[in-house]
């Protein structure tokens, strides 16, 4: 398999010194392009022809994070967003700019690893960052969920039947099911539509019900 | 300048020596309520003369005279109607009223008094409702409101004077009414030194409260620009050294000790500048703004062209500060953004303000195109300056460089517009307040002065009890006015109808117990009396109320006059005259109340205002001083990890330094996660708590506690924490997530970390610690364990209540 074609952003000078070692600490596979401190020096160089760009969440030049990643995208790039610290609006703004995932900058390379892959071959990766960030964000368009609403919508969010989701509860299944209808109600009259049991996961790794750390389709 | 030149000043600076005082708190003393108030004594005067100059011809002509073409009357109605427009036009564009027009009045009038016998048929000339005597003491009044007290004095003598020579000219100085008349004049000089006394003194007492609501205001802004701008620094530093701790932690950077070295000796230098190193408060020179700000230059490897013109010039410390503090940012931005190294600042001021420009012939930037609400230029510029009441403007585009433009004036520190609105109608409420007092003064005063008209005129009464009676009635009404408007208590509809009720029955009764010539001399007294006490009302009651009182009233003396005299029309003139003289006075002090108790709620909004800013600033201190203590507690922690690297005693490629910087980028990150400098201080403690704990296990935490953790009750908060901290002896090194978030009546608890023994013993463990719970605080709560993957678990407690 050839190695993923991988450009960096970012303007902490002393972040891109040991990047080329923190990427191959999970192993082979990925091929550092370029980096660069902004997103117009990068398509100036070779990192235009990246598959994949790392991009740092909170450049200081003024532009906002919208317009870099849609400069990347049309320039043929998939955009992975990175910073040391978790800013829930910014992350948001930068998931509806069409970026892939949202990973912290922290010492285990292996989220950003994972969502590097994911991001090569067309997936979507939630970071366990990225939930955590989402669980704390207030957006308006978030319904208002009960704790055991949540609590059915986790469970059965990751992976579970409606009859174990009970169990695990000590709930009767058609009390489970009506906590799961009432959730999906929720999501509609919030016009997030989580009709099928794949919708109900992407909306709860979306408002971090979910730990993260999972790959979506 | 040493480094507590961007120490912002205390919060009561002292008087500045050699400026203006225009310091927050010690405002120039403000006098817009007085001046407000000559404006309203000046129009008054215009339309009490105008309003008299404009019936004085149907007056005169009705009332008829000693001839039937008397050229003398038709010389003074058209002198008296030229003077009319004069007043009308002198006043027009004034604030003031002039001292030679309320002399000329004066005159005018005296002379007119001279000239009474002359104007008026003879047996007129001796009683008051005359108009020669009624606008006369317009005169009077206007005297007392803008002459000295012995100015006002000397007008009145000299119009008793000549209403005294005017009678003995017309041989009418026998008249009965001559003396209660003549007491008129000096009751009027009394009565209007009293309400503009009391309108100067409240006056007054509303520009010192304006004063203080004006200094409030510019206080808070100054705070809240410094809160802000606090907070910003104190983020962007941290930001920083979280960079650095990071970057340390992640490894790789062998070979490049040098680049650590600089990097965290600059982090070192910028976290101690952020510490507070005592208020510094006196004026700054202006040539010590200008090398703080070429030093900063310097420091950022710029290349400065500094122009600054009166060096000398002292500022005010507030401002330098701020000065220096924006000048800072842009030069930050040209390090930043511009790719040259050169840059030009020019610093120009006197004793009105300062301008300082920042250009750079850089790559620019299109200023519509920067992130809405992001920390940049504009935000970062123009919070510090509108702080202390200047500007700032940035103008750029791509290619051609940037200029930003730091201003400051002393005038623009002032009052704004909307600003100065509320302030003019503050003082409304100390109007009202006193105005109210002076015309229950008057309403009684006036009151007991009737007593002796009613005595000097009993024979023109049908029955004198029954006047005798309504006047003992109208006093006790008077007296229970008096009491509850001076006091906190008021008047209320029903009690104003009340009151009103009564008045006019003993108002009627007095004005049916006259006889003819009654009606129109002094026997009548009520007609001037009624009015007083009507007025007091209006001070409660809508205006419409009182006028409806007085047209009762005006209608009932016209109704009685009108059938004693069969319908004679220079009687009925007689009697209109009277009205006029002394409604036009009452009818304008209701006006005035209209007017000023419709910004009574504005000036009680005003002191609100005040509290809340207050309270406002309070707070702010409050989480100032907690800042300030938690960021004592993390320099404590980070600074000798961060010397250790800035002087090479701690290697950073070893792995305790790592994990060391590791772990500190953790506790740094949640504070600046959980803290954006308003955030309420239970989930900063929690975090803090949470903090410490990872920081004993070697943990690196990655905490999100949820603001609303402010609403779970505090002893569950406590509980929840401690079984979540506690599984953290248990974890392996790593990261372990700690979430937090809740209500009143519930609240979640969990953990996702690197477990070092058995998921299931940790399972155990957590549901005995949520059953303890639940038994103590009450409630249910529950502990659900997940294996994620093969050696990280998620552990959540949940309680309810």
């Amino acid at each position: 398999m050839a190695p993923i074609r991988l450009a960096v952003v970012d303007d902490e000078a002393i972040l891109l010194y040991g990047l080329q070692a923190w990427l191959t600490q999970t192993g082979p596979g990925l091929e550092l392009l370029a980096t660069a401190q902004s997103v117009a020096e990068l398509l100036r160089g070779p990192g235009r022809s990246a598959s994949v760009v790392l991009l740092d969440l909170r450049l200081r030049d003024g532009i906002p994070i919208s317009d870099n990643i849609r400069e990347l995208t049309a320039a043929g790039s998939v955009v992975v967003t990175y910073s040391t610290r978790d800013d829930p609006p910014l992350i948001r703004e930068a998931i509806r700019a069409g970026a892939h995932s949202y990973v912290r900058k922290s010492v285990d390379a292996s989220e950003a690893r994972k969502a590097i892959e994911a991001a090569a071959a067309g997936v979507r990766y939630t970071s366990r960052a990225h939930a955590a960030a989402m669980a704390a964000d207030r957006e308006p368009e978030r319904p208002e969920l009960s704790g055991q609403e949540r609590e059915v919508l986790r469970l059965y969010a990751s992976g579970l039947t409606i009859a174990s989701v009970a169990r695990r509860l000590a709930i009767r299944s058609g009390t489970a099911k009506s906590y799961l209808d009432r959730v999906r109600d929720k999501y509609d009259a919030a016009g997030r539509s989580a009709r099928t049991k794949m919708e109900l996961r992407d909306r709860a790794l979306e408002d971090g019900i979910l730990p993260g750390g999972i790959a979506e389709p | 300048m040493s480094s507590d030149a961007v120490t912002l000043p205390p919060a009561a600076p002292k008087p500045a020596t050699g400026l203006k005082r225009t310091v927050p708190g010690a405002a120039p003393a403000s006098r817009a309520v007085q001046d407000g108030l000559e404006l309203v004594v000046t129009r008054a005067a215009v339309v009490f003369r105008g309003a008299w100059c404009a019936v004085t011809p149907l007056l005169a002509l009705a009332v008829g005279g000693p001839a039937t073409r008397s050229a003398p009357r038709a010389v003074a109605v058209a002198v008296v109607v030229g003077w009319g427009v004069t007043v009308w036009l002198a006043c027009r564009h004034r604030r003031t009223l002039p001292v030679w027009l309320v002399t000329a009045d004066a005159v005018l009038y005296a002379g007119l008094l001279l000239a009474i016998a002359r104007l008026l048929p003879g047996p007129l000339v001796g009683e008051s409702g005359g108009w020669v005597f009624g606008s006369a003491t317009v005169s009077i009044l206007i005297a007392a409101w803008r002459l000295s007290r012995w100015g006002a004095a000397a007008v009145t003598a000299m119009e008793m004077s000549a209403y005294l020579g005017g009678l003995a000219l017309g041989g009418a100085l026998g008249s009965p009414s001559v003396v209660t008349n003549l007491i008129t004049y000096p009751v009027q000089l009394v009565l209007g030194l009293m309400v503009i006394g009391v309108m100067r003194r409240s006056a007054r007492a509303a520009d010192g409260a304006l004063e203080r609501l004006g200094s409030a205001h510019r206080q808070s802004a100054v705070d809240e620009a410094r809160l802000r701008d606090r907070q910003a620094r104190r983020l962007a530093l941290h930001d920083t050294v979280l960079t650095t701790l990071t970057a340390v932690a992640r490894g790789g950077l062998a070979g490049h000790a040098d680049v650590i070295r600089r990097r965290c000796g600059e982090d070192l230098d910028s976290l101690s500048t952020t510490r507070s190193t005592g208020p510094r408060e006196e004026p700054v020179p202006l040539q010590e703004l200008v090398a703080r700000v070429r030093g900063e230059a310097e420091a950022r490897g710029l290349v400065a062209g500094v122009t600054a013109r009166s060096p000398a010039l002292m500022l005010r410390a507030d401002v330098a500060v701020a000065m220096a503090d924006a000048a800072r940012e842009a030069l930050s931005n040209v390090e930043r953004h511009a790719g040259v190294s050169a840059v030009d600042i020019e610093v120009d001021g006197d004793a009105g303000g300062v301008v300082m420009t920042v250009a750079d012939a850089g790559v620019g930037f299109d200023p519509a195109r920067t992130r809405p609400g992001s920390t940049g230029l504009a935000h970062s510029i123009r919070g510090r300056l509108e702080g202390v009441g200047g500007s700032a403007s940035v103008a750029s585009a791509p290619g051609h460089g940037t200029v930003v433009t730091l201003g400051w004036s002393a005038t623009s520190s002032g009052h704004d517009d909307e600003f100065g609105l509320q302030l003019r109608r503050l003082l409304a409420g100390a109007y009202t307040g006193g105005v109210a007092k002076a015309v229950v003064s008057v309403a009684l005063l006036w009151h007991l002065f009737s007593l002796s008209m009613l005595v000097t005129n009993w024979q023109a009464y049908r029955s004198g009890g029954v006047v005798v009676a309504a006047w003992v009635v109208m006093l006790v009404v008077g007296i229970v006015l008096a009491v509850r408007v001076t006091g906190r208590g008021g008047v209320n509809g029903p009690q104003a109808a009340a009151a009103t009720a009564v008045l006019l029955a003993a108002t009627l009764a007095v004005i049916a117990s006259c006889d003819g010539p009654g009606l129109l001399n002094h026997a009548n007294w009520v007609t001037g009396g009624f009015g007083w006490f009507i007025v007091i009302l209006a001070v409660y009651r809508p205006a419409w109320e009182a006028a409806a009182g007085l047209a009762v009233l005006a209608a009932a003396d016209l109704v009685a006059v009108a059938v004693r005299f069969h319908g004679a029309l220079s009687a009925v003139a007689f009697i209109v005259g009277t009205l006029f003289s002394i409604g036009i006075l009452q009818l304008g002090t209701i006006a005035v109340f209209r007017i000023l108790n419709g910004n009574v709620d504005t000036a009680a909004g005003a002191v609100r205002t005040v509290n809340a800013l207050e309270i406002d600033r309070a707070a702010r201190a409050a989480i100032v001083q907690d800042r300030a203590a938690r960021d004592h507690k993390l320099d404590r922690d980070l600074f000798p990890l961060v010397r250790g690297l800035a002087d090479g005693s701690l290697d950073p490629g070893s792995a305790a330094t790592r994990q060391r910087c590791d772990v500190a980028a953790g506790v740094l990150r949640a504070l600046i996660t959980h803290d954006d400098g308003t955030t309420a201080v239970a989930p900063l403690d929690a975090a803090a708590r949470a903090s410490d704990a990872a920081q004993a296990h070697g943990v690196v935490p990655d905490l999100r506690i949820d603001p609303d953790i402010e609403q779970v009750p505090a002893a569950v908060r406590d509980r929840l924490l401690s079984i979540l901290t506690a599984t953290l002896a248990m974890a392996r090194p790593g990261e372990a997530s700690l979430t937090m978030h809740g209500s009143a009546g519930a609240a979640t608890g969990t953990v996702c970390l690197p477990v070092a023994v058995p998921a299931e013993a940790l399972h155990r463990q957590a549901s005995a610690a949520a059953s303890e719970l639940a038994a103590t605080v009450g409630g249910t709560a529950r502990a659900d364990l997940e294996q994620l993957g093969t050696d990280r678990v998620w552990l959540q407690i949940a309680w309810e209540r």
